[in-house]
């Protein structure tokens, strides 16, 4: 996926937003400036699938240099799918955050908040930020 | 960047505990992280154990300490923070709670760095003389290690190749709590780690330390310290979260 066509959390998860069957699919990762903040990460925990996530709320965890970092997801609605292969080879978050590096796929129950950030916009943040 | 820049706190609370149970400790620096998203204060807390207790760092498995020497001679639980197990014995802990937006970087070894490097900057004046570790001179093995004094990561802190001091963080949407031990002596549960007391052959103890850091720690933060003990309120906020959490099989064995 490209980083610029997507939207951003102001805590660094992304969103990408398609169609399938009259149902909204949220794909949900965490973005390469995010990534590299946390440095080496070594542990990774998802949710299962089946389970509710909520906007603005945590649905996983990292760590990486011994910190414990949650995860909060952009949307609300049902996990229906997660990236398994993730949790054994999270090189991949840093060589492909946006593609290979996705973390779980959520149908939506409703509209997208409305505090995502555009890409130029969570650009600005990062650099205010570093 | 200047590294102590960003980390400087108008005032701060401090708190001075007597040695206290692994999950009374572990209790308090979570009643302490909770109350600062409502009170945004910035906390100082330095404690001792009283029994020695095995720590596993939050993404450790329970299974694994079972396998562990260690685990069968003392209590112990899982902290909220990540790394590796520790046995607290005798060590000085700090904790650190302070607001994120404090920070001039995103780095999560940013903050480790600097309390090190005033730890370090403290055991000079004891004539004791700390560095941080070459993680690069360690091979995986240790990397992997059950207890985490036997790992290294470049902002550990070591003295004649043993590590003697190391921090973890649990990070919340706003907040930051970052604890850290300072092993200033040797455990009979943990023979093969030798404290700053045996390494300096000096009569180095935890509270001989943290008489001596806590000023240091003051410049480092530029800020007041005000000594404040927790209150009746927090002492029943503690003992819920200790009875909920920390003493609880749901949390100690939910991996």
């Amino acid at each position: 996926m490209n980083a610029e066509e997507l939207m951003y959390c102001p805590t660094h998860e992304w969103v990408s937003t398609t169609g399938e069957n009259g149902e909204t699919i949220a794909t949900i990762g965490i973005s390469a400036f995010a990534v590299e903040q946390l440095t080496d990460l070594v542990y990774m925990e998802l949710p299962d699938v089946g389970n509710q996530v909520v906007a603005g709320q945590e649905f996983g965890e990292v760590e990486s240099v011994k910190a414990v970092s949650p995860m909060y997801s952009p949307v609300s609605g049902e996990v229906i799918a997660v990236n398994d292969e993730l949790t054994d080879q999270l090189e991949t978050l840093n060589d492909d955050p946006y593609t290979a590096g996705w973390i779980m796929k959520v149908k939506l129950s409703g509209v997208l908040p409305d505090n995502l950030l555009d890409f130029a916009a969570y650009q600005k943040q990062c650099a205010e930020s570093s | 960047m200047d590294a102590q820049a960003g980390l400087t706190f108008p005032e701060m609370r401090l708190i001075l505990d007597p040695p206290q149970s692994g999950s009374w400790n572990m209790a308090v620096d979570e009643m302490l992280l909770l109350a600062a998203q409502v009170n945004k204060q910035a906390v100082l807390r330095l404690y001792q154990w009283n029994p020695a207790t095995l720590s596993l760092g939050y993404f450790q498995s329970y299974e694994e300490a079972q396998n562990h020497e260690c685990a069968q001679q003392v209590p112990w639980l899982r902290r909220s923070t990540g790394g590796g197990a520790l046995l607290h014995d005798q060590e000085l802990t700090y904790s650190l709670i302070f607001p994120s937006q404090y920070l001039a970087s995103q780095q999560i070894s940013h903050v480790y760095d600097l309390v090190h490097k005033s730890l370090i900057d403290t055991l000079q004046q004891f004539d004791i003389q700390a560095t941080t570790a070459n993680a690069k001179q360690t091979s995986d093995d240790q990397q992997n290690s059950f207890l985490c004094f036997q790992r290294r990561c470049p902002c550990d802190v070591v003295l004649r190749d043993f590590k003697i001091a190391g921090s973890a963080q649990r990070r919340c949407r706003n907040y930051v709590l970052q604890h850290g031990s300072i092993l200033t002596g040797q455990s009979v549960f943990a023979p093969d780690l030798p404290g700053i007391h045996e390494l300096s052959n000096s009569d180095m103890n935890a509270d001989t330390l943290q008489s001596v850091w806590v000023p240091n720690l003051r410049k480092l933060f530029d800020t007041v310290f005000i000594e404040k003990p927790l209150t009746d309120e927090e002492k029943r906020a503690t003992t819920a979260l200790q009875d909920s959490k920390f003493k609880a099989d749901t949390w100690n064995m939910k991996r």
